[in-house]
C-alpha cells in the first residue's frame, strides 16, 4: 500500500464544483475506475475521502470533485493532498470494440478517464452525460471533450437527463455499456441493460472507512448482490440476461 | 529496546491492532506491519454475521463512528478458512470472539481446540444487541458468569484476554469481576456509543441510531479508565487502545499502566502511522535511557 505527495499544478473552481490537476511523483500505473482515499496531513480530518480518478496523463493525476462537506472543502482548499492507493477494481475494457459510457452528475469523474484511456486506444465509443446545469459544463466541459449533453434547465447541450436517453436508445450495437451516477440512475441502467441482455459495468459509491478493506464498512447491495464497495468494486460487472 | 514480555510470550515490540480494523487478513499483506508485535483478529461469532444495514462508517472532526455490527464469517469458516492464513504471518496473533450467552460457548469447542496461546473474548461492542439492555460488560455479574464459563470450556494453557467496555462508570468493578472469574489480561476499551445526524438529510446517519466512537477524541476518557482500573488492579496487564494516533498518546497510554499499546482507526488516517510511532517512541526511549517496562506505570510515580 503506498501513499503519494500530490502537488496541485492547475485548477478551476465553478461554485462548488472543482477540478484539480495534481503532479504526484512515483505514479506509474493508474486504471479508469479505480479511487484514491484522499487524505490531508491534518488529524482533525480523520478519515480519508474517497475520489476517483478522474484523468492520469504524463504523470498529472486529474481529481474532479463537488464539495459536498467538510472534506471535499478541505480538498478543494489545499495545494498538496495525500493520495493513498490507488484502489479498487476499474473498468475491464477486454472484448469490448464499441462501449456506451453513461454519466450523471459527479458521475463524470471515474467515466472521463475512461473516455481519455478509450481515445488513447483508439476504440469506438459514444459519451453521454447527464447534469442538472450548465455549472458542470463550465467546470468539467472542456476536459471531458466529445460527449451529448442532457441538461436538465436545457442550458447545455438538449433538456433531459440519461433516463430520458435510455427510453429513446435501441442498445443495439453496444457490446459494453459503463455506467456512474445516482443511484436512481444505476437502478435505471441496471434495468435497461438488463433487459436488453447488455454486458454493463457500473461505479458505485459507499461510505468508506479505509478503503482497503479493513474496517468492513463500504457495504452496500446492487443487482441482487451484496458488495464491499472497495475490495469487489467500485466497479461491478453485471450481465444482462435477455 | 522496543521487546516486551506479554503472558510468558516475547513480543518484537508492544503495539498491537486491535480488534476489527482489518478485517480482511488477506490484504495484512500489503500493510507495513514491522512496528507491529501482535494481530487481534476482528471478532468472530458463533454465526456468520453480514453486518449492519445503511451507512456504517461516520467521519468526525477528530475520530470516526463506526456501525459495521460486527460482520463476520462465523467461527466454524474462520476456524477453517481464516486460521491457516493467519498462521503464515510472522507476528503474534490474537483471536477475538464474542457470546452472548453461556450456550453459545459449546459452538466455539472447534476454535478452543486449535491450542491457542490467547484470546480475546469481547464483551463490549455497541453495534449489535445483546439483549433487552445494554452491554455484556456493563453487568458485572453477568460478565463473572460468562468469562467463568468461557474460561472453563477454555485449554488450561489459553491465557483469556476480556475486552471491557468504556461505557460504565465505574469499570473497575467490572474488571475485578471478570479477574475474579479467571480473565489473566484486559483490553481497555472498546469504543464509545455515539449519534450522529446528517443534517443535509436530517436523518441520524446510523439504522441503529448508535454507533461507536473511536479515534484520538476519545483518548483522554481512555487513559481515565485505564487509570482506574490500574489504581486498583496492580498485577494484571492492560492492552490499551484508543485514540492513539502519534508518539506522544501512545507514549501516555503506556504511562498510565498500559503493558501494551493498540493503534486502531488512525491506520485509517494513515497505514504509515504504526511504524513512524515505534520509530519515535524508540528513539524517546534511547534518549531517556530507558525500556518499555519502565515506561508502563510511569505516571504513578514510585508506588
Ligand atoms: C469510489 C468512490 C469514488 C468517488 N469519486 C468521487 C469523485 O470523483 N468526485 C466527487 O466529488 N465525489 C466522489 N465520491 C464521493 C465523495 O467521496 C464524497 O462526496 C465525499 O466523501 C464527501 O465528503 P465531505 O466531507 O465533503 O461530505 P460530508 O457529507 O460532510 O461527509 C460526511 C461523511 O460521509 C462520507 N460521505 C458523504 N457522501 C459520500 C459519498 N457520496 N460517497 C462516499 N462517502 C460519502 C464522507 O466521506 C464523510 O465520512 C466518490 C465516492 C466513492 C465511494
Ligand atoms: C471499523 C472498526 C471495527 C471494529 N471492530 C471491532 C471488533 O470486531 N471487535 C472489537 O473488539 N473491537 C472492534 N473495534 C474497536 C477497536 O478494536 C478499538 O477498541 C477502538 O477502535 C478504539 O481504538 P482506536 O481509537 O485506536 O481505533 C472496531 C473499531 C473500528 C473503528
Ligand atoms: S472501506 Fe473499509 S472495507 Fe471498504
Amino acid at each position: 500500500m503506498r501513499s503519494f505527495k500530490a502537488e496541485l499544478v492547475d485548477s478551476r473552481r465553478v461554485g462548488d464544483l472543482f477540478w484539480g490537476r495534481y503532479r504526484a511523483e512515483g505514479l506509474e500505473y493508474l486504471q479508469p475506475g479505480q479511487f484514491f482515499q484522499v487524505g490531508l496531513e491534518r488529524i482533525d480530518m480523520f478519515l480519508r475521502r474517497p475520489l476517483s480518478v478522474a484523468g492520469f496523463e504524463d504523470g498529472l493525476v486529474d481529481l474532479f470533485l463537488r464539495i459536498k462537506g467538510r472534506g471535499t472543502r478541505a480538498i478543494a482548499e489545499s495545494s498538496t493532498l495525500s493520495l493513498l492507493g490507488p484502489f479498487g477494481e476499474g473498468f475491464s475494457l477486454s472484448g469490448a470494440r464499441r462501449v456506451l459510457l453513461l454519466a450523471g452528475g459527479m458521475g463524470i469523474a471515474p467515466v472521463r478517464f475512461l473516455a481519455q484511456r478509450l481515445r488513447r486506444e483508439n476504440r469506438e465509443y459514444r459519451l453521454v452525460w447527464g447534469i442538472r446545469d450548465g455549472r458542470y459544463w463550465q467546470a468539467f466541459g472542456d476536459l471531458v471533450g466529445d460527449c451529448e449533453v442532457l441538461s436538465e434547465d436545457g442550458s447545455v447541450g438538449r433538456r433531459g437527463d440519461v433516463m430520458g436517453f435510455l427510453e429513446e436508445e435501441s442498445g443495439e450495437g453496444w457490446d459494453l455499456v459503463c455506467a456512474c451516477g445516482p443511484s436512481g440512475m444505476n437502478e435505471a441502467v441496471l434495468g435497461w441493460i438488463k433487459a436488453r441482455g447488455l454486458r454493463g459495468q457500473f461505479s458505485l459509491e459507499a461510505h468508506m472507512g479505509c478503503g482497503w478493506g479493513g474496517c468492513r464498512g463500504c457495504w452496500v447491495r446492487f443487482a441482487g448482490r451484496e458488495l464491499y464497495v472497495c475490495e469487489d468494486g467500485p466497479v461491478v460487472e453485471v450481465r444482462g440476461d435477455a | 529496546m522496543l521487546e516486551t514480555e506479554f503472558l510468558g510470550r516475547r513480543l518484537p515490540t508492544p503495539f498491537f491492532i486491535p480488534s476489527g480494523i482489518v478485517g480482511d487478513v488477506s490484504r495484512l499483506q500489503e500493510l507495513d506491519l514491522s512496528w507491529c508485535g501482535l494481530f487481534v483478529t476482528k471478532t468472530i461469532t458463533l454465526h456468520p454475521r453480514g453486518g449492519n444495514e445503511g451507512i456504517r462508517v461516520w467521519d468526525l472532526p477528530c475520530g470516526m463512528l463506526n456501525s459495521i455490527g460486527l460482520a463476520n464469517e462465523g467461527v466454524e469458516a474462520f476456524v477453517r478458512e481464516t486460521l491457516p492464513k493467519l498462521a503464515s504471518l510472522e507476528m503474534e496473533v490474537l483471536v477475538s470472539f464474542s457470546v452472548y450467552s453461556e450456550e453459545e460457548i459449546p459452538g466455539f469447542e472447534g476454535l478452543f481446540a486449535q491450542g491457542l496461546w490467547a484470546v480475546e473474548l469481547n464483551l463490549s461492542c455497541p453495534n449489535v444487541q445483546h439483549g433487552a439492555r445494554g452491554l455484556i460488560a456493563q453487568d458485572p455479574s453477568l460478565s463473572h458468569r460468562l468469562v467463568r464459563a468461557v474460561r472453563r470450556a477454555l485449554h488450561k494453557d489459553t491465557a483469556l484476554i476480556v475486552k471491557l467496555s468504556p461505557d460504565v462508570p465505574f469499570i473497575e468493578d467490572v474488571a475485578e469481576a471478570v479477574i475474579s472469574a479467571g480473565a489473566s489480561a484486559l483490553t481497555i476499551a472498546n469504543t464509545f456509543p455515539g449519534v450522529a445526524v446528517d443534517v443535509n438529510r436530517g436523518r441520524f446517519v446510523f439504522e441503529r441510531v448508535v454507533a461507536g466512537m473511536s479515534g484520538p477524541a476519545i483518548h483522554p476518557i481512555v487513559l481515565h479508565r485505564i487509570w482506574r482500573v490500574r489504581s486498583r488492579v496492580l498485577d494484571v496487564p492492560i492492552l490499551g487502545v484508543g485514540g492513539v494516533w502519534n508518539r506522544d498518546s501512545a507514549l501516555a497510554m503506556a504511562m498510565a499502566g498500559a503493558d501494551l499499546v493498540g493503534i486502531g482507526s488512525a491506520l485509517y488516517h494513515d497505514p504509515a502511522v504504526g511504524s513512524r510511532i515505534a520509530r519515535e517512541v524508540e528513539e524517546f526511549l534511547q534518549r531517556q535511557e530507558c525500556t518499555w517496562t519502565e515506561v508502563v506505570g510511569k505516571a504513578y510515580g514510585d508506588i
